[in-house]
């Protein structure tokens, strides 16, 4: 009886763990107490210790310059947030407003998920504050050319290099590619496991390599007039057999796999001396190396004289279109992307506002990387160019094909150019399936 | 002690140290790690042991990734599944063995596929029946979803348990007066101890470390449970290894010492004296 009495208590337990669990709606929701309030959803796709207190802050201070609106905050780990995503928009319980990184973008217009932002962006006072470079490249994901995002943050790739290596060597800091191979060579030291430079063989290294590949070759279009790829150019195939040639002698054998971490560790264990990622990674050298002991170089003169910076977007905030109160959650996004909190953001995250009026702050002018990112970025003379990211499919090819033939470059069981011609061969093909869908449309 | 015996000790000690060490190193690894300070962790030369050593990466994971709220949802979800996938399995696990009826072979063998189906090919299908039953946000999702996957498995386990203990027992208790039930609550639940704390045992990990259901189906972080905490401390570019370590444990903790509570009770005395004569 006694035993009993246990299993029906512990039924009655789960019973009253089952009624406790009170479904919450996902998106916006009319405060019942106080009917003017109205609640929307923010997700952020990035979420973590290091990032989501700065946004609990300028939440906070949100809600307290905009009484009627109330921001219900969820973070997502980055390496699920796309899944997440995926999921809501297919059971349409997507959020009334996200953080999305801007290679997703025209993935979730075509599905449908977005609201175009244009008729508030254009009524939205602080317009013209953004710089509207970085407005075209959101307009260029979308099929329809409407607006979808708006940002307050943007990348560029870096060249995080050692200042204090490169005087131990004499060394000037490299201006050119021919430069930056000289002091790969110059400064490797493999008896003291030091080394000049460390590929990313691993995950992501494709699209690190991409950047590269524009950057040392000057070709500023990703496709020819015919719709075919450039990424097998020849100069590109030069690249690649270079890269190829320092593998395990100037860089550490162990870059066949490295992965984002692997890569950053490389550099903040002084292991190698330099590192190709960009203005993200900032905090991580911060916190290692410290102050002083690294730096940013954000152009390199490519082997035709020019210059050409390849980025690969950032991170966007878009509204979803089963948001009940878009007027609100636009207030939201924009409000994020004014001076004062793009720039306590990018401040908080090392890297570059997308704010006209934030790029005089003495937080860009007196953080080096921060001020070569913004020099650069507005040199006439640096041609910035945006790899198809806007093309579905194009993520998936250069993870987990490209990425395979990448390794087996390095290890010398393929040539550069079969590993050129396949890569272009693939996005020549993705690119005419995706204009076959915008001419059907 | 005779040679031969030392000789063999020393043989079977020769084996277990090297497999111990290597049990135990990441586990050191990890304590060493968490107890480190931020910028300590990935400088070379590598040091062992912290010096200085702090709590402070503790503190990040329990207060500022909050797992102070995710260590309690996750021992809520996890012990509520428990609870009914331990009662079904009994209950499956009693028929299986003491039944014969139609479609039990095909029954046993739909029980066994279903550990083939990869979790995320029902995800989309999951997802959806519990938003029609208004059920996403809710921890009662998770807990569904958890018995859902934890059943088949441990119902043919619990059979397994069942069916090593002789029916004579439960028919001997029945002459004596007792009813169905009584048989089986009085008689064969007590002697399935070892198989109950094992069928727990195995709900419990897969429930503890389950990450796919609460993630997609949980929207309020204050809901979201320990694995999910885990991967917060892994961002796109910046990797918190104190505080995941950190994480780690505290997440380990639990099934550390569940185990060692446990494992006597595991697999020792399941029928040992329940027949005599």
């Amino acid at each position: 009886m006694k035993k009993m009495v246990v299993l029906f208590a512990l039924l009655a337990l789960s019973f009253g763990i089952f009624a406790q669990g009170k479904p919450e709606a996902t998106g916006s929701q009319q405060d019942v107490a106080s009917p003017q309030i109205v609640t929307i959803t923010f997700w952020d796709e990035n979420a973590g210790p290091n990032r989501t207190p700065y946004f609990d802050q300028m939440i906070a201070e949100f809600e307290a310059t905009h009484p009627t609106i109330k921001v219900n905050y969820v973070g997502l780990p980055w390496s699920d947030a796309k899944s997440k995503y995926d999921i809501a928009i297919q059971s349409k319980t997507t959020p009334d407003v996200g953080g999305i990184a801007e290679s997703w973008l025209t993935d979730f217009i075509i599905k449908g998920a977005l609201t175009p932002i244009d008729e508030y962006f254009n009524t939205w006072d602080r317009k013209d504050d953004i710089i509207s470079g970085y407005i075209d490249s959101i307009r260029n994901a979308a099929p329809d050319r409407k607006l979808y995002a708006i940002s307050n943050t943007s990348n560029i790739p870096v060249y995080w290099y050692r200042p204090d290596v490169l005087a131990e060597y004499g060394l000037d800091v490299p201006k050119s590619w021919n430069d930056f191979f000289d002091v790969i060579v110059k400064t490797t030291d493999v008896a003291n496991n030091k080394y000049g430079f460390s590929i990313r063989g691993g995950s992501g290294g494709c699209m690190q390599l991409e950047q590269m590949l524009y950057s040392y070759s000057g070709v500023t279009e990703m496709f020819d007039a015919k719709g075919n790829s450039t990424i097998n150019a020849p100069k590109h195939i030069e690249l690649v057999e270079r890269l190829a040639s320092i593998y395990g002698k100037y860089t550490p054998e162990s870059d066949i796999t490295n992965g984002y971490k692997e890569m950053v560790a490389a550099f903040d264990t002084k292991v190698a001396n330099m590192i190709v990622h960009n203005l993200g990674s900032y905090g991580e050298h911060m916190k290692t190396l410290g102050a002083g002991k690294f730096a940013a170089l954000t152009k390199l003169e490519s082997v035709i004289g020019n210059n050409v910076v390849v980025t690969n977007g950032s991170v966007v905030y878009s509204v979803f279109n089963t948001s009940k109160h878009p007027k609100e959650a636009f207030t939201f996004a924009s409000w994020l992307c004014e001076r004062d909190q793009s720039l306590f953001w990018n401040e908080s995250i090392g890297q570059l506002p997308t704010v006209r009026s934030a790029l005089d702050s003495d937080f860009v002018k007196n953080a080096q990387h921060m001020r070569s990112a913004a020099e650069t970025t507005a040199d006439p003379n640096v041609i910035i160019v945006s790899t198809p990211i806007n093309i579905p499919g194009y993520a998936d090819l250069l993870n987990n094909v490209c990425s395979r033939q990448w390794q087996e470059v390095l290890l010398g069981n393929r040539t550069a150019k079969s590993f050129l011609d396949n890569w272009a061969q693939s996005m020549t093909q993705l690119k005419k399936e995706y204009d076959a869908y915008l001419n059907k449309k | 002690m005779s040679k031969q015996q030392w000789t063999t000790k020393l043989l079977i000690a020769l084996i277990l140290v090297p497999i111990t060490l290597f049990v135990l190193l990441p586990l050191f690894w990890a304590v060493s790690i968490s107890l480190k300070f931020e910028g300590d962790i990935s400088k070379l030369p590598i040091t062992y042991l912290p010096s200085p050593a702090t709590i402070e990466n503790y503190i990040v994971a329990w207060y500022n990734v909050g797992f102070s709220h995710y260590f309690v949802n996750s021992v809520v979800i996890s012990v509520g599944a428990v609870i009914f996938v331990v009662i079904m399995s009994i209950m499956t696990g009693y028929s299986l063995s003491r039944y014969q009826f139609k479609g039990k072979g095909i029954f046993m063998i739909v029980l066994l596929a279903t550990q083939f189906v990869p979790v995320a090919v029902l995800l989309i299908p999951l997802f959806n029946i519990f938003n029609n039953l208004n059920l996403i946000g809710s921890r009662t999702s998770i807990i569904l979803a958890n018995i859902t996957f934890q059943l088949p498995f441990n119902a043919i386990l619990m059979r397994g348990f069942i069916s090593s203990i002789p029916l004579e027992l439960e028919e001997a208790a029945m002459i004596d007066g007792c009813s169905k039930t009584e048989s089986i609550v009085r008689i064969l639940l007590p002697i399935l101890k070892p198989g109950i704390t094992t069928v727990a045992a195995f709900a419990f990990i897969g429930c503890w470390n389950e990450f796919l259901f609460s993630f997609m189906f949980l929207n309020d972080p204050k809901k979201f449970t320990l694995p999910i905490g885990l991967k917060y401390m892994q961002g796109q570019f910046d990797i918190n290894y104190g505080a995941l370590a950190a994480g780690a444990l505290i997440a380990m903790s639990v099934p550390i010492v569940l185990f060692g509570y446990l494992q006597k009770h595991l697999v020792t005395g399941l029928t040992s004296g329940a027949v005599k004569g």
